[in-house]
């Protein structure tokens, strides 16, 4: 087995364990909460017969890890099991919502990257300049403020205070990109420059950092010494190898983005997964929780199981030094 | 190099699509012409059937469910019968009463909504197999006979003189298009069929849902789309509203409505009787005892209530009905009395029997339970506890609690609202609470068609219930508000029962 091979395999059997895990507990916390299904299903007025009745469907009177079996096999069949209370199908509901959560992470990465980009290349080019001291100030702001305060600020100014401004955007909701694609960038503006003000402080400083280092490096001195212009030796030469630890901190970011969309979507009122976890919590549709809460911890573990993978390709260095490249 | 430059046009297109979307957004902004209506609302209906809900009257999907399926017959908010697909609902004795439905009716699948369809449906409603919320309701029917295409034969078990109040506010209302049901009986309640002015074009649950206007249907469409946008959150409705995002915001927060007003929106407000009360189990210590309710309802201060926790904003009652409504009855609600209450609850400890009890309540009355626990921490032989659940019904059906926080009498017409809630046997009657006097006046108010020996009866039950107490209170009451954005007059949104809009009469 080849060491790459190897790798991938060990990431996936990390994968696994973890989803095993957190399935488990997902399980197993519900299992403990005070909520009767038969009640969420039937309401208050329901009988004790028609309780017995719904506990002897839904396979409640059976121990615990029977049921915990019954369900970890409907999930390897794709069956996440149907909601309580609307009695949609768990999965569909899952793959509705990411549709909103995708695009609003997609989007906000791409926001954050493209703002961030420019601003660690500038502040590493210009170190301990006017501009490199200013963004220390401005990001260590946007770094101590919750997004939750971000959202509230956005919606104050650029949707009430805005209103009858040339330019202004909603303070909730959502329209399918598929429906109206302008729309849906309307909707999705505030969102997203909420989650991307979170990471654009960290994304700037990680890449100012590794940059400032490349810099002085050798081959970057003797890009210099060529006579190369400095645009070409930052963007060429510079910023592949020091793009690293962006592209670690960007991948690890999708999971911060998953909770991050979490308190976005309620303060925005936008069907996605999070605003989906916390109805399903507040309505005690439990498996629809137990569906999110596995979903999105997949989505988290593959997520940092590609940025590993993501290493391999970026830096040769750790081919050669697990016998890949010769 | 050109790539780059291909991603950095990419980036620079969608900032220019979202400036170009933001400078003059579908939804932005007060100009858009009014032939849509956007209503947000609380939360979301479960689902879309006509088993699965209430009646017309404020509460998850109603608004939705009007558009879809109409309504037989609706109550007016000075709790008068208007007929809709109805042409009448007339008595033919005690337990008999005719259905005459107007002509031409069609569902949106363009089936005929017929005497049979009715039955149908108030059939499938009663079938214990179909678990519907008001089947307790439709099972008081003992037979329906189809006698002609528009015509249904009712014959009730008990006698019933209200039986169109009790269509009114019950799912007896609805009426789906039994083609549909029996075709796909699960799906029906994300696929609705009706016959009201509009069929269900979309919904994203939790959400919004999209109507627009029936081919099929009788009735007029006033406007060719509704949306129902579902925000959970107060203050984001009011936001949602104010920047332009909706035209109706509904609220039961009397601080909304104050503040909306002040910000210049017009208000239009659902009115009901009766409010939030404290229903005693009456059937065990100590609220078997009429001394300790008593004793209880004087400790409890609703205008120091109001003016605490809802900063003098809501309105304490002085009697159970307003002096609006036609069941009036001027028999003043027990007032707050401190010396009046610690001499009973001294007479209480006295005879070895002092008042302690735990207050069982929902979650969104708990502040009210707490503040009355610490209110009445002075007394002298009296304790309180409080349980706040998330759910309370199961204990509510056993019996087991001392007292409980309760909204349900909050009603246009008392009955069935009230006379369930204090009548021997009640589906509410929680504290089975029994008088004989005020089983008599329930029984004249149920079975009477004359509408002045039904409002005697009525003021019977309110001196009786002032007397006996099996509930103090209503310590305010519940209204409810829709904030309307601005260009849209108050006059052009007319009210439903409690608080619906008449989504067939909304002229923007």
């Amino acid at each position: 087995m080849s060491p790459a091979v190897r790798a991938v395999a060990a990431r996936l059997a990390h994968l696994l364990v973890v989803l095993a895990l957190v399935s488990l507990a997902a399980t197993l916390m519900l299992d403990l909460t005070p909520v009767d299904p038969a009640i969420v299903m039937l309401g208050e007025q329901a009988t004790p017969e028609q309780v017995a009745q719904v506990h002897a469907a839904l396979g409640l009177d059976r121990p615990f890890l029977a049921r915990y079996a019954n369900w970890v096999a409907g999930l390897l069949t794709g069956d996440f099991g149907t909601s309580y209370r609307t009695k949609v199908d768990v999965l569909d509901a899952i793959l509705a919502a990411l549709a909103v959560t995708g695009e609003l992470i997609v989007l906000s990465l791409l926001v954050a990257l493209a703002v961030s980009i420019p601003i660690g290349i500038l502040t590493a080019h210009h170190r301990d300049d006017w501009f490199d001291r200013l963004w220390v100030v401005v990001s260590s702001a946007l770094v101590s403020c919750p997004p939750f305060v971000s959202a509230l600020v956005l919606v104050f100014v650029f949707a009430l205070l805005a209103r009858d401004w040339p330019v202004h955007f909603p303070a909730t909701g959502w329209t399918a990109f598929t429906a109206d694609p302008l729309d849906n960038l309307w909707h999705a503006a505030l969102p997203v420059v909420t989650l991307a003000l979170v990471l654009v402080p960290n994304f700037s400083r990680v890449l100012r950092s590794d940059l400032v280092a490349t810099l002085d490096d050798d081959f970057v001195l003797f890009a210099k010494a060529k006579g190369l212009p400095m645009r070409r030796v930052l963007l060429r030469h510079a910023l592949r190898p020091s793009s690293l630890s962006l592209v670690t901190v960007a991948g690890i970011s999708i999971g911060q983005l998953m909770g991050g969309a979490v308190v976005v979507e309620v303060l925005f009122g936008l069907p996605g997964l999070g605003q989906l976890l916390v109805n399903a919590i507040t309505l005690n549709d439990l498996p629809l929780v137990q569906g999110a809460v596995v979903f999105i911890a997949a989505v988290y573990v593959a997520a940092n199981a590609a940025v590993d993978l993501c290493y391999r390709v970026l830096d040769p260095r750790l081919r050669v030094a697990h016998g890949v490249v010769a | 190099m050109h790539r780059r430059l291909r991603i950095a046009g990419a980036l620079l297109a969608v900032a220019g699509l979202t400036a170009v979307a933001a400078c003059g957004g579908p939804a932005g902004g007060g100009e858009a012409p009014r032939n849509q209506l956007t209503i947000l609302w609380a939360a979301d209906a479960t689902d879309l059937s006509t088993d699965n809900g209430l009646g017309l009257q404020v509460n998850a999907g109603v608004h939705e469910r009007l558009a879809i399926y109409d309504a037989l017959v609706a109550l007016t908010p000075t709790a008068d019968i208007e007929y809709r697909l109805a042409e009448s609902l007339t008595p033919d004795g005690p337990t008999r009463w005719t259905l005459t439905l107007k002509p031409g009716l069609r569902f949106s699948d363009g089936t005929p909504l017929d005497a049979a369809a009715v039955k149908f449906n108030w059939e499938r409603l009663a079938d214990p197999a179909t678990k519907a919320p008001s089947a307790q309701i439709a099972q008081q029917i003992a037979g329906l006979d189809v006698v002609d295409e528009r015509t249904l034969a009712i014959t009730l078990k008990e006698p019933n003189g209200q039986f169109p109040t009790l269509v009114a506010q019950s799912a007896l209302t609805f009426i789906g298009s039994p083609t549909a049901m029996q075709a796909d009986p699960a799906g029906f309640g994300s696929n609705p069929v009706g016959a009201g002015a509009y069929v269900l074009k979309e919904w994203v649950r939790n959400d919004h849902s999209v109507f627009e206007k029936s081919p099929t249907s009788a009735i007029e469409a006033p406007v060719d789309r509704i949306e129902v946008r579902i925000l959970a959150d107060e203050t984001q409705r009011y936001n949602t509203l104010a920047a332009g995002g909706g035209d109706v915001d509904f609220t039961i927060n009397a601080n909304t409505a104050a503040k909306a007003e002040k910000a210049g929106h017009q208000v239009v407000t659902g009115q009901t009787d009766g409010g939030l009360s404290l229903q005693f189990n009456t059937a065990k210590p100590p609220f078997d005892d009429v001394r300790a309710r008593r004793a209880v309802a004087l400790a409890f201060d609703g205008a120091a209530l109001g003016k605490s926790v809802f900063s003098g904003l809501v309105e304490v009652p002085e009697t159970l009905m307003r002096a609006e409504s036609k069941y009036f009855a001027d028999v003043p609600l027990t007032r707050a009395n401190r010396e009046q209450a610690q001499a009973l609850l001294d007479e209480l400890a006295a005879e070895g029997e002092p008042v302690s009890f735990t207050i069982l309540t929902p979650l969104n009355f708990q502040q009210v339970a707490e503040w009355f626990q610490s209110s009445v921490s002075g007394y002298r032989n009296l304790t309180v506890q409080v349980e706040a659940a998330q759910t309370t019904g199961q204990q509510l059906f056993a019996g087991d609690f001392d007292a409980t926080l309760i909204g349900l009498t909050r009603f246009i017409d008392p009955y069935p609202a009230l006379v369930n809630f204090v009548s021997s046997g009640g589906s509410t009657n929680f504290g089975k609470y029994s008088d004989p006097a005020v089983d008599a006046a329930a029984r004249t108010i149920v079975t009477s068609t004359d509408e002045a020996e039904r409002i005697r009866a009525f003021a019977d039950l309110q001196a009786r219930i002032a007397e006996d107490l099996p509930f103090a209170g209503p310590f305010y009451r519940m209204p409810n508000w829709f904030v309307l954005a601005e260009g849209i007059d108050a006059a052009a949104v007319p009210i439903l029962n409690d608080g619906v809009i008449d989504l067939t009469r909304f002229r923007p």
